[in-house]
């Protein structure tokens, strides 16, 4: 189940063709969706208000209410949120407030976006609350059972296709519930370029047979030209009746001209994606060589046996996490678990590598893409990974909170029938479930232990 | 303007009887028998002052007038016609005997004030000449010397006057207004207004007067304007009345080849030339050519016998169709040199045939633009 939240639906273009039981929570009826949405659409204030000061009591009022009766009941619930967004928090704190109560939890994996530097200092401590509060959480899930939490910091403002990318991938990983806590992805995608390189070839077609054509077109004006020039004056009148012709030639050329320089653009464009990539998309092969093996008559399957497409898997395993790319790069990972270190393959190449460390994604093709699965443990009074989350954020949480802690948390928070008050959360400083192993390991002192393991030992 | 005194009645015979009396007097002071001198201006001068013998006097008497007659006859005469340069002449003959006597007076009195002798009578006569002087200056320099007369003049050289105090002449089928001019015809000019809705023929001499012919060009007429030393005199309506028209084809070739036929009518008194003009101003300016480029202009009848170009229309009994040739500089066949005429057009043909294929090449193309756009962009949703 996908359970897209407000603030993300921004990417609802990308998101809406997944082959998925998605679920919207929307302040606005959207029409020609697949999923199916909840609409919040009495908000009791404006909207806007909302998103930026107000307090966490009416917000879970609202989901309270409007998530009365439904059910996340799935093996699997992906929930994707803006955490620049009250809204969002809040029905994500319900959501999971409602989960903690199933008699078996299922496996939650959260995408939270977060919020950017230039953002006010409100949401940025808005967000340091929400991400205490997902740390207590995620402690509490998964000391009951092991992986059925885990959630993933995500720069703002990523391509609308990461997410579809990034969803299809967390969907269809069944590895994914050895994984738990905070995750920290790293990766790259690796493309053979085979529908782009046959684009490119048409495009070169179809702007060569332009040229020849605008050539051939204008030879026979200037011929035209040059005959009036020197006929007889009888021609001038046969001439004078064939003017629609001339004009009318001239209009469709003009714009076949304007089309080429569009098409040109385009050319332009995709050959120099096909030699630097884009932010997180490169080509696998080098385009020249496979571009010389098509035009030269070679079939796909040769080419995969001509690449060697075992040989790219290893050389592909072969690269290190910090030569990949961080989906989250706002704060510094300074100590880390590797989880998983796999590859992304398409569905064509994965029958070829058979038995190796995979991962298949549905309905792409031609991808072969490393990606590392990190765990990061964060604890700041043992100073696991302080800096995950930005300095700046933090210090704007201890601002606001010395002017209103109640805009900052809701009233209570409920796990299966005990309640945390608000001045123990904010006791307890940063911390999530690996953070809290290590420092039970380490046997580091750290504040509010006692509090979560009395909590623990009442789950129990 | 308009003025009843530059018509001949006026201007040649109450002015030329008038300068008869004068003549008549002028001659009766100097002879001396008017005033009761006795005897002639310069024999008198002789007696009374002795400033020259008797006999010098005698002498002078008829020299002087025989040689003013003859210098100043012959000085009027010479650029004028006959009538008015005979008036001029008696204009001149009179002031010129009046100067000598003045100055024989002059003399005279002049002797006899400084002899304090009674100079009485000589003054009154002094008087009466200067005042018959002055009387002569008046119709000799102050009366325009010219005069106009208006008659109306159709084929068969028929004339009838023409009224100008209604200020307008309508001119019948096939006639034409005819200005007599008396006087110097240099001095008058003759225009149109608007600009060329009249036709005016050159001035012809005759030995009395000189006349100019005017001919309306449509029938709406226009104003005719005369002019005596830059000052307007007349100024006339002149339209004609049941202008005879005739049809006639015209078929132009430019430099043998066919342009065009044309078909209207054309008033019957103009000249060929004059009828085909708009159809030669249209040809040229449908070719894009200037007038100087245009070297020579021909007519034809249908039978292809040459028509001179001044040809009037009404002359020409049994054509209904002229053929126009307009030659002009050879610039524009420099193509057929290499190609034959047939070759031209055939190749003009295919050309445009090939511009309509290419037409619609376009088209498809344009489609194939666009389609690959789309997919362009599906593909550029891969890369991010």
């Amino acid at each position: 189940m996908l359970i897209v939240l407000n603030g993300m639906l921004k990417y609802l273009d990308e998101l809406d063709t997944l082959d998925l039981d998605k679920r919207y929570i929307t302040t606005h009826e959207i029409k020609g969706v697949s999923g199916k949405q909840i609409v919040v659409e009495d908000l009791g204030y404006r909207l806007e208000y909302a998103e930026r000061v107000h307090d966490f009591h009416s917000i879970s009022r609202l989901a309270e209410k409007y998530l009365y009766g439904f059910k996340p009941v799935d093996k699997r619930i992906i929930i994707l949120l803006s955490g620049r967004q009250a809204l969002d928090l809040g029905f994500t704190i319900e959501l999971l407030n409602k989960i903690s109560e199933l008699r078996s939890f299922p496996e939650v994996v959260m995408m939270i976006e977060t919020p950017r530097s230039s953002d006010n200092n409100i949401v940025k401590a808005r967000f340091y609350a929400s991400m205490k509060i997902f740390g207590l959480y995620d402690i509490l899930f998964n000391y009951t059972s092991l992986g059925a939490f885990k959630y993933i910091f995500v720069d703002p403002d990523q391509p609308g296709e990461f997410y579809n990318y990034m969803v299809t991938m967390l969907n269809s990983y069944d590895g994914l519930s050895k994984c738990y806590s905070t995750l920290h992805l790293k990766f790259k995608r690796l493309v053979i370029p085979l529908l782009d390189l046959s684009i490119l070839s048409e495009l070169l077609v179809l702007l060569g047979k332009t040229k020849r054509l605008s050539n051939e077109y204008k030879f026979i004006l200037w011929v035209m030209h040059r005959i009036l020039d020197k006929a007889p004056t009888e021609l001038w009148s046969i001439a004078r009746k064939k003017t629609d012709i001339i004009r009318g030639s001239f209009y469709s050329y003009r714009e076949l001209v304007s089309r080429s320089e569009e098409t040109n653009e385009c050319l332009k464009k995709l050959v120099m994606l096909l030699s630097r990539g884009s932010k997180y998309t490169a080509s696998l092969v080098d385009p020249r060589a496979l571009f010389e093996k098509l035009s030269s008559g070679t079939t796909l399957s040769n080419i995969y046996v001509e690449f060697s497409i075992e040989e790219l898997y290893n050389k592909i395993k072969r690269i290190d996490a910090e030569d990949l790319l961080n989906i989250y790069s706002l704060g510094t990972l300074s100590l880390y678990i590797v989880f998983e270190h796999r590859v992304l393959v398409g569905e064509d190449i994965a029958s070829i590598l058979k038995g190796k460390d995979l991962i298949v994604l549905k309905r792409r093709v031609n991808e072969l893409s490393p990606i590392y699965i990190l765990g990061v443990p964060i604890n700041t009074d043992c100073g696991y990974n302080t800096e995950y989350i930005p300095m700046d954020i933090y210090e704007a949480y201890m601002d606001q909170y010395s002017v209103s802690k109640n805009t900052l948390y809701p009233q209570r928070i409920i796990f299966r029938n005990q309640v945390l008050d608000i001045d123990n959360i904010h006791n307890i400083n940063m911390i999530n479930y690996l953070g809290y192993r290590k420092g039970v390991e380490e046997e580091c002192i750290f504040i509010g232990r006692k509090t979560i393991d009395s909590f623990i030992a009442n789950i129990k | 303007m308009f003025s009843k005194l530059l018509l001949p009645e006026f201007s040649l015979i109450v002015r030329g009887s008038i300068l008869g009396v004068l003549l008549l007097f002028t001659l009766l002071i100097y002879n001396g028998s008017l005033l009761g001198f006795g005897s002639d201006m310069f024999t008198y001068v002789a007696e009374t002052t002795g400033l020259y013998d008797i006999n010098i006097g005698l002498l002078l008497k008829y020299l002087t007038p025989i040689i003013l007659l003859l210098t100043l006859l012959f000085l009027s005469i010479r650029r004028r016609q006959l009538i008015m340069g005979f008036i001029v002449f008696l204009g001149r003959y009179i002031v010129s005997l009046l100067v000598i006597t003045i100055i024989l007076f002059g003399i005279v009195i002049y002797d006899k004030f400084f002899s304090v002798q009674n100079f009485e009578h000589e003054v009154f006569g002094l008087m009466i000449s200067t005042i018959l002087l002055g009387i002569v200056m008046v119709f000799h320099t102050q009366y325009p010397i010219v005069a106009f007369s208006f008659t109306r003049v159709d084929e068969k050289g028929k004339t009838r006057p023409v009224s100008i105090f209604s200020k307008e002449v309508t001119l019948d089928k096939n006639e034409w207004l005819r200005i007599k001019i008396y006087g110097d015809p240099d001095q008058v000019i003759v225009g149109s207004d608007p600009e060329s809705t009249l036709k005016i023929i050159e001035k012809n001499t005759t030995l009395t007067h000189s006349y100019i012919d005017v001919i309306p060009v449509n029938p709406h007429g226009g104003y005719l304007e005369i002019y005596w030393r830059g000052k307007i005199i007349y100024k006339i309506k002149c339209h004609a009345k049941n202008v005879d028209f005739k049809e006639l084809k015209f078929t132009v070739y430019f430099n043998d080849d066919p342009v065009g036929e044309y078909t209207y009518k054309v008033e019957s008194y103009k000249n060929l030339i004059e009828a085909a003009e708009p159809v030669i101003r249209a040809i040229l300016a449908k070719l894009g050519l200037e007038k100087d480029d245009l070297r020579e202009v021909q007519f034809y009848s249908k039978d292809q016998i040459y028509i001179p170009s001044n040809m009037r229309i009404s002359d020409l009994v049994d054509v209904n169709e002229v053929i126009v040739k307009i030659y002009s500089s050879e610039k524009y066949l420099e193509f057929l040199k290499d190609l034959s005429r047939k070759d031209v057009f055939e190749l003009w043909e295919t050309l445009v045939k090939r511009l309509e294929v290419l037409r619609g090449l376009f088209s498809e193309t344009i489609k194939e633009h666009v389609r690959i756009k789309t997919k362009f962009n599906s593909v550029l949703k891969n890369w991010w």
